[in-house]
């Protein structure tokens, strides 16, 4: 993909959300659960699973695509599980060798209590924060079972659910399954490295999300403070406001430009580039952390309201930051990696760069 | 503003191999010892075999001794020196600022003059901006050259001029015509030779006892027109550029690089116990490098990134100071100055000298305050 032909998916992207992901039907989206609308409309113009290969039904491309179909939903607070569809639950379908299901497809977020078992074909266990899991048309997941372990599909119909949300309102749902017939044609075998894989991808979607919301928090902020007035001035003109803002600027561009560049490891490397996601993760979640205490702090009171969008972002980023590995996680992993025996220093790992080809 | 990811060359990477080895041999047989960023140390012996390597001077053309390499390749050198702790301080003003500066506004002689020997490590400069009242108010400079037959009389006070009792010459930046109500009008940039007439050097000592400021005192003291830097009364315009070069690069960051490397080599078992802090510490310099190495690269692609650069150095710095608390708070004991251990000695001097982390270059609050007003106007 060149960088006109990501432009322009950008720009169609962005034309769907803006009619579909409006900030009034965000509000109606968190009664309902989700905008199905959009998801509607990304199916017509045929972007619902960009970057999904084409022989499970997805329309093909790379990651990268993924990444700006993922990123620019971000930037716009779509209520579905984008993520769920085109960086996981798409590729863990497609590597099964199976065939994408007729709507969204969910994956589980990991979580410590969460068992399943698959024994002569029947399913067993729960899933504990599954995104949309009453929602969406599957869910994709890895089971356990006594010939190792299996990509399963199971439709929410099958399973008994027990709504769930996180501090944005967006649904994560408990999913229990006692004893599911899975037919063959929603079973594949697990490739070798899989559940690497899905952790990896899973840390960078959310790096991706939080780099899109940071970005729209930013843009949104900035604005905001040169339309505001108090003392008969525009509050971002005032020193102690300006700092604030400046701060938030750099923390958002960090963050933004960290998911890309891990985004970019990821597709030439896929887990080779397990350190830069690690990375980004980590920077994704300091940096959200301060872009949301900023944002907030320079929009006053006004940003405390349901009326005013900027919760809309801020709300799913707390989220986001503790999904699929917080700042805690991923810096230990990295660090445990940089000091793991002795060698040739820190350095040289902090320096792994894309090399032009 | 969009920061972008980089792609290096394989000419880039094997550059960064190259210094790499030449590093671990001038390590292994005591060429130098490690130290804090630009702070590491003032060796013209190390600058002149590096300038052997041809890693100073790599912006300047060829026809001026030079090796006409891009600012990112110019990065991928400097970081490696840095995070080494190798004494880059001697030639580290003459390639970073003199040097473009030079290439800039210099006159065909200045340029043949000066450049070769900056690119061969055997001329150095300072940098003559700030005076007694004038530190982050530049255009208040009160510094005076007055014409007068064939070059200009000097007489004022610059002061934190680091290295002007070791270097060659300094830029400074001096009122050339009567103050008017635009203070930015009637500045210019002249080269004077420190060693010369009417230029005395007071050291100024920095809260650890060691030397690197100076207070300069110019008492009518004559530059001849040859030594003026570009245009006169347009010092101004040639001085933010100039800094806005300066912002943005790896010394901005990697300062305290060496204090997390050496705290991890000399205490392997408690540092992998402390793999979070470590690798939080590790996270954001990596960040902050990505940001950093893409604007070099704005800058390779004749882009003028300021507010990318105030924002990287606003973070930069930031980062730097944090490394030095982080470290401390893992640690039982008070560091020793005189310890046998790397790490306690350069923890102890980084104590003590962070706070000018966020001072030098531009404070934080300026370059914050300059960034807001562009961040707002973008918009």
């Amino acid at each position: 993909m060149t960088a006109e032909e990501d432009r322009l998916l950008e720009q169609t992207l962005t034309k769907v959300f803006e009619e579909h992901s409006a900030p009034a039907d965000r509000r109606r989206a968190e009664t309902e659960g989700w905008a199905p609308e959009c998801w509607a409309s990304l199916v017509n113009s045929g972007l619902a699973w960009i970057g999904v290969p084409e022989s499970a039904g997805g329309s093909g491309g790379d990651f990268l695509d993924a990444r700006t179909l993922v990123r620019t939903a971000a930037r716009h607070a779509v209520p579905l599980p984008l993520a769920e569809c085109v960086l996981l639950g798409g590729w863990l379908v497609a590597s099964a060798g199976l065939r994408l299901p007729d709507g969204p497809v969910s994956v589980p977020l990991p979580h410590a209590a969460d068992t399943l078992r698959l024994a002569d074909g029947r399913l067993t266990g729960t899933l504990h924060r599954v995104p949309w899991g009453s929602r969406v048309n599957a869910i994709a997941a890895v089971a356990q079972s006594s010939d190792g372990d299996r990509v399963v599909l199971v439709e929410p119909a099958e399973a008994v659910i027990r709504p769930g949300r996180n501090v944005a309102g967006e649904p994560r749902d408990e999913v229990r399954l006692e004893s599911v017939l899975v037919p063959a044609e929603r079973t594949g075998p697990v490739a070798v490295g899989l559940r690497e894989e899905l952790a990896v991808r899973g840390a960078l979607s959310r790096a991706i999300l939080m780099a899109g919301a940071m970005d729209a928090v930013m843009t949104m902020t900035v604005a905001y403070s040169g339309q505001r007035h108090q003392f008969g001035r525009p509050i971002g003109s005032f020193q102690a406001v300006a700092q604030r803002l400046v701060r938030l600027a750099s923390e958002a561009e960090a963050g933004y430009l960290a998911a890309e560049v891990a985004a970019r490891h990821f597709t030439e490397a896929g887990t080779g580039a397990a350190f830069q996601v690690a990375m980004a993760k980590a920077t994704a979640c300091r940096t959200a952390s301060e872009v949301i205490t900023q944002a907030h702090q320079i929009h006053g009171a006004i940003g405390m309201t349901q009326e005013y969008p900027l919760h809309d972002f801020t709300r799913r980023l707390l989220s986001w930051r503790q999904e699929w590995g917080a700042e805690r996680h991923w810096a230990t992993v990295a660090g445990a990696e940089l000091t793991a025996g002795p060698g040739a220093g820190l350095w040289p790992r902090i320096t792994t760069d894309l090399v032009a080809r | 503003m969009r920061f972008t990811a980089i792609t290096l060359t394989k000419d880039e990477l094997d550059q960064r191999d190259a210094v790499r080895a030449f590093l671990a041999e001038e390590l292994a047989s005591g060429g130098y010892q490690p130290g804090l960023g630009v702070n590491a140390g003032h060796s013209p012996e190390f600058s002149r075999k590096l300038a052997a390597k041809g890693w100073i001077g790599m912006s300047i053309p060829p026809e001026y001794g030079g090796h006409g390499r891009g600012p990112v390749e110019r990065f991928i050198v400097v970081e490696e020196l840095l995070a080494a702790g190798a004494p880059v301080l001697a030639h580290w003003v003459a390639d970073r600022q003199t040097a473009p500066a030079l290439l800039a506004y210099g006159t065909p002689a200045q340029r043949r003059h000066f450049l070769p020997a900056i690119a061969a490590g055997e001329c150095f400069f300072s940098v003559g901006m700030s005076e007694p009242d004038s530190g982050s108010d530049l255009a208040s400079v009160r510094t005076r050259a007055t014409q007068v037959d064939g070059g200009w009389r000097v007489s004022g006070t610059k002061i934190w001029t680091s290295g002007a009792h070791v270097n060659d010459f300094a830029v400074m930046l001096c009122r050339t015509s009567p103050l008017v109500d635009d203070r930015h009008v009637g500045l210019s940039q002249l080269i004077v030779d420190l060693r010369g007439q009417g230029v005395t050097i007071n050291p100024i000592t920095f809260l650890d006892g060691s030397h690197h400021f100076n207070e300069v005192v110019f008492d009518d003291a004559f530059v001849p027109d040859e030594m003026v830097l570009g245009e006169i009364g347009a010092g101004w315009r040639q001085v933010t550029s100039e800094l806005s070069y300066e912002r943005a690069g790896p010394d901005r960051y990697l300062t305290t690089w060496q204090l997390l490397e050496t705290y991890a080599a000399e205490r392997g078992a408690a540092a992998a116990a402390q793999a979070e802090q470590i690798g939080r510490l590790a996270a954001r310099c990596w960040s902050i490098r990505q940001l950093s190495l893409s604007v070099a690269r704005i800058i390779s692609e004749g882009g003028a990134p300021a507010v990318e650069a105030a924002l990287v150095k606003d973070l930069g710095t930031v980062y730097e100071q944090e490394v030095v608390t982080v470290l401390q708070s893992l640690l039982d004991e008070d560091p020793d100055p005189g310890s046998s251990s790397l790490f306690e000695r350069l923890l102890a001097q980084a104590l003590v000298i962070s706070p000018s982390f966020t001072i030098r270059g531009g404070t934080t609050e300026v370059l914050r305050s300059v960034a807001a007003r562009s961040l707002r106007s973008s918009r």
